[in-house]
C-alpha cells in the first residue's frame, strides 16, 4: 500500500514537472523581457553590405510570427512556439518583419528613410510578405529577378528571402526567417526561378 | 451599442434639465430605443450610405445587443460572373496563385473587400481599400493572403495601410462560428454588420481600431444567429504578420 502511495505522488510530481516544462517552452516571455519600444535612430545612408552584418545578428535566433526583436547569443531563447500564433512573445522575426528590421524601413509607408531599429527593439512593421511581394510602400519597389543581387529580396504572397550572396548555377544563397521549426539563418533556394516569386529592391542604398 | 442608449439617454436627461428618477430613466430609455427604431434620431443616426453611394440598409432581424447597425452589402460572384466587378480588378494584380470557387465582394461604410479560395484549399486571398487617399495607381490599398490549416486560418491576417482621411484602417478575416449568420464590428457611433456568405472567412474592417506604432489593431466582435440571439462576443487583437 504504501508503495503504490509513492508510486502515485511520484507520478504526480513527475506530470506536474513535466507540464510547467512545456508550458515554460510556450511561454518564454523573451519579448515582455528583454525588448523595447524605444524609437528607431534615423540615419543618413545604408549599404548592401552593412545590412547583411546585421542580418548576421539575427543568425540563429530563432523565429517568432508576428515577431521583430532578437538578440545575439545565437540561440533561440523560445524554441518550439505553435505556429502563426504572435502572442506567444518569443524570440526571432518573421520573414517579413526580419525583411523590414534590416531594410531599415520607416514605419511610415511614404517613407524612404532609413530607420535603425536595435536587435532589441520590438518593431514587426507594416508589410506582409504579400505586401513586399507587390512592392507597397515607397521604400520598396519591384525589380526584376534577373536583375536582383546581394540584399535583394524574393517575395511571394507567403514568404520573403533576402539575397545573401547569388550561386553560379542560378540559385541564391537566401537570408531568410524561415519558421519555428526553422528559425532565421541562410540557405540555398530556388526563388529566383520559381513563378511565385517576385524580386523586390529596398530603394536607396548607398553603394556597395 | 451601448453608446446609442447612452447618448440618447444624456439627450434626454439635458432636455430635462434634472437628475431623472428611476421612473423617469426607464421612460427615457423606452423613448430612445423608440424613437431609434422609428429611424427619427438624426444626430445619433448610423450612417446612411455605403462606400459605393447606396443606401445602407439595416439587418433583416434584430440583432440581440446592437443599436444603429448599418447592413454592409455582400454578393457571392461565381468566376463566370466576375468580368468587371471588384474580384476581377483584385485578381488583375500578379498573385501567383490561383483562386477556386465563387468569390465574396463587401462594401461597407468606409470599406470594401474582396475574398478568394486559393486551389486545394491552401489559402484565402484577397483586396480591401477604404475611403481615404489612394495611390492613384492602384485599385486597391490593402492586400492579404492567408494559410489554411486543414480549411482554417490560424491567423487573421491583419492589414494596416489602407486609412480614412483621418485614421488607419484594419482588416482582418473573422472565421464565424457554425452557426454564425451575421458578424459584426463595432465602429465608432455605429456597428457594422457582415452577412457570412459563400463559405469563407469574413473579411472586416475596423475604422479605429489600429495601433500603427504597434502594427496591430483591435476589433470589438460580435456573432449571432441566423434569428439574431448573440452566439459569441469577444475582442480580435491580430497584429502584422507573415
Amino acid at each position: 500500500m504504501r508503495a503504490a502511495w509513492r508510486f502515485a505522488i511520484g507520478f504526480a510530481v513527475a506530470a506536474a514537472l513535466s507540464a510547467a516544462g512545456t508550458a515554460a517552452g510556450y511561454h518564454t516571455q523573451f519579448v515582455a523581457n528583454n525588448c523595447n519600444w524605444a524609437a528607431p535612430t534615423p540615419i543618413a545612408s545604408f549599404t548592401r553590405d552593412a545590412s547583411i552584418t546585421v542580418a548576421l545578428y539575427a543568425r540563429y535566433e530563432g523565429y517568432q510570427w508576428g515577431g521583430g526583436c532578437w538578440d545575439d547569443d545565437n540561440r533561440d531563447d523560445s524554441p518550439g512556439d505553435p505556429t502563426e500564433n504572435p502572442n506567444t512573445g518569443g524570440e526571432g522575426p518573421d520573414c517579413s518583419g526580419f525583411t523590414f528590421k534590416i531594410w531599415r524601413e520607416a514605419l511610415d509607408e511614404g517613407s524612404t528613410a532609413f530607420h535603425q531599429w536595435w536587435r532589441l527593439r520590438f518593431v514587426h512593421g507594416p508589410y506582409t510578405a504579400a505586401r513586399f511581394m507587390s512592392a507597397h510602400g515607397a521604400a520598396n519597389y519591384p525589380l526584376s529577378k534577373s536583375a536582383a543581387i546581394k540584399m535583394d529580396a524574393f517575395a511571394s504572397t507567403q514568404h520573403i528571402g533576402m539575397i545573401y550572396a547569388p550561386n553560379a548555377d542560378g540559385t541564391d544563397r537566401i537570408i531568410e526567417a524561415k519558421g519555428e521549426a526553422y528559425g532565421t539563418n541562410i540557405w540555398t533556394r530556388t526563388y529566383r526561378g520559381s513563378s511565385s516569386y517576385s524580386g523586390v529592391r529596398r530603394l536607396g542604398w548607398s553603394q556597395p | 451599442m451601448s453608446a446609442a442608449s447612452g447618448g440618447a439617454s444624456r439627450e434626454w436627461r439635458e432636455r430635462r434639465g434634472q437628475p431623472p428618477r428611476r421612473s423617469s430613466v426607464l421612460l427615457g430609455a423606452l423613448v430612445a430605443v423608440l424613437a431609434l427604431l422609428a429611424g427619427c434620431s438624426d444626430q445619433n443616426s448610423a450612417p446612411d450610405r455605403l462606400m459605393d453611394g447606396s443606401k445602407a440598409g439595416s439587418p433583416p432581424v434584430e440583432l440581440e445587443g446592437v443599436e444603429r447597425s448599418v447592413l454592409t452589402k455582400v454578393e457571392v460572384v461565381a468566376p463566370s460572373e466576375r468580368a468587371g466587378t471588384l474580384s476581377s480588378s483584385c485578381l488583375e494584380q500578379d498573385w501567383g496563385i490561383k483562386p477556386v470557387g465563387d468569390s465574396v465582394e463587401r462594401i461597407g461604410v468606409a470599406t470594401e473587400s474582396v475574398t478568394f479560395r486559393e486551389v486545394e484549399d491552401r489559402g484565402v486571398f484577397g483586396c480591401s481599400r477604404s475611403v481615404g487617399p489612394q495611390d492613384s495607381q492602384r485599385r486597391w490599398c490593402g492586400i492579404a493572403y492567408g494559410r489554411l490549416y486543414q480549411g482554417r486560418l490560424r491567423d487573421p491576417r491583419l492589414d494596416i495601410l489602407c486609412g480614412t482621411a483621418e485614421e488607419p484602417v484594419g482588416f482582418a478575416w473573422v472565421t464565424p462560428a457554425h452557426v454564425t449568420r451575421y458578424v459584426s464590428v463595432e465602429q465608432p457611433g455605429y456597428v457594422e454588420v457582415y452577412e457570412v456568405a459563400g463559405d469563407l472567412p469574413v473579411r472586416v474592417a475596423t475604422v479605429s481600431g489600429v495601433e500603427y506604432e504597434r502594427s496591430s489593431a483591435r476589433f470589438e466582435i460580435l456573432e449571432h444567429d441566423d434569428e439574431g440571439r448573440l452566439v459569441h462576443r469577444y475582442t480580435l487583437e491580430p497584429a502584422v504578420a507573415g
